[in-house]
């Protein structure tokens, strides 16, 4: 029996939370390594986006996207179905990405600086040759900069990976007014930083 | 609602599409007589939601899978294919389903035994006495077992039973 489970595209599709689900679990959690692997092919790939968007580094979103995997793996057996996978996924991934960038955060601190003076150096050069997407990319990867790690995971749940107000209360453990003036806070800096930022890109 | 307001609402719930019909009415009717308010919820949308929903998921790159398995500890041999691990999936019952027939069948098991308990026997809602009787006499009457009834004294036997004891 194949594992369907239907990729969160901006919200507009869920995970679906149903006896299929839970048996696949199950299974997984019994050390059945295809049902595992079913769960690594339906969900790693939110993983490795959030990840990669809440530490804007290709290489620490991989570490955090192994050490998510295997932590999941782990608790498995735990697993209570109080919430959806999906949902208890996202929570161990914003939590995974936050706790490596405080790990982190002195050697970060003077790579992320590196690599902004790269590109803004080499930018006036090879902006012009850029797509649309990779422009877009850029002027994105710079806005995340702007705001703390704690922000950046509330923009990525909400803008990029569509979740509603009260999943992100329920991800993030914060309730949902909390959620809400922590976006407002994310949108305000983004607002501040915008002309900085697009001049930087142009 | 004055602009302080209507600004918060633009840059949360409205952008993220989470008004109701009736605020979202209310925050249309401030734009459109509002010029300031209506620049901010223009720059709001391209500057801090269009972007980030414009932006594609990237493909997870090659290899994550391999490393994740490296980690993972080795299935005891013959686990996957084990009896009980069979037997158990064969038999597999959602854990809320299983909660709610559990539920249900320590109810009926509670009240039942607190029904045969409590009420003795010829009660009201028990077993009726004279009922009980009836059909105790009947059961004897079939069985052969009331004299009474055969109309046969004591002695007499039937044709069978002669075959047998004679």
């Amino acid at each position: 029996m194949k594992f369907q489970l239907i990729y969160a595209q901006r919200g507009k599709t869920r995970f679906m939370h149903n006896n299929q689900t839970e048996e696949v679990i199950a299974r997984a959690s019994n050390g059945d390594l295809q049902a595992f692997r079913d769960i690594y092919d339906a969900y790693s790939g939110f993983v490795f986006n959030v990840a990669l968007r809440v530490t804007r580094h290709r290489e620490d979103a991989r570490e955090i996207t192994q050490e998510v995997f295997v932590t999941v793996h782990n608790k498995l057996k735990s697993f209570r179905y109080q919430s959806s996978l999906r949902t208890w996924m996202y929570r161990v991934t914003v939590n995974a990405s936050l706790n490596y960038i405080k790990k982190h955060a002195s050697l970060k601190s003077r790579t992320v600086a590196y690599d902004d003076a790269l590109g803004s150096s080499y930018s006036r050069d090879y902006m012009a040759e850029k797509s649309e997407r990779e422009h877009n990319e850029g002027v994105i990867n710079r806005l995340l900069g702007m705001l703390t790690p704690e922000q950046r995971a509330c923009i990525v749940l909400r803008s990029m990976e569509g979740l509603s107000y009260e999943e992100m209360a329920d991800v993030l453990a914060i309730d949902v007014n909390a959620v809400r003036s922590r976006l407002k806070r994310a949108r305000e800096k983004l607002l501040s930083v915008r002309k900085e930022v697009l001049e930087n890109e142009l | 609602m004055n602009c302080e307001r209507i600004r918060e609402i633009i840059i949360t719930d409205y952008a993220d599409g989470a008004v109701t019909d009736a605020d979202a009415r209310l925050i249309k009717e401030h734009l459109s007589s509002c010029r300031e308010c209506r620049k901010f919820e223009a720059l709001v949308q391209s500057s801090t939601v269009a972007p980030f929903q414009r932006l594609e998921r990237e493909d997870v790159p090659p290899g994550i899978w391999d490393a994740i398995r490296e980690q993972l500890p080795e299935p005891a041999p013959g686990r996957a294919f084990s009896l009980r691990a069979a037997v158990s999936r064969l038999f597999f019952v959602p854990r809320p389903a299983l909660l709610a027939l559990s539920s249900v069948s320590i109810c009926v098991a509670a009240a039942l035994l607190i029904y045969f308990h409590f009420s003795p026997p010829g009660a009201s809602g028990g077993y009726n006495g004279t009922v009980q009787d009836e059909k105790m006499q009947y059961m004897a009457y079939i069985m052969g077992f009331s004299d009474t009834m055969s109309g046969r004294n004591q002695g007499e036997y039937s044709y069978i039973e002669e075959m047998f004891f004679e």
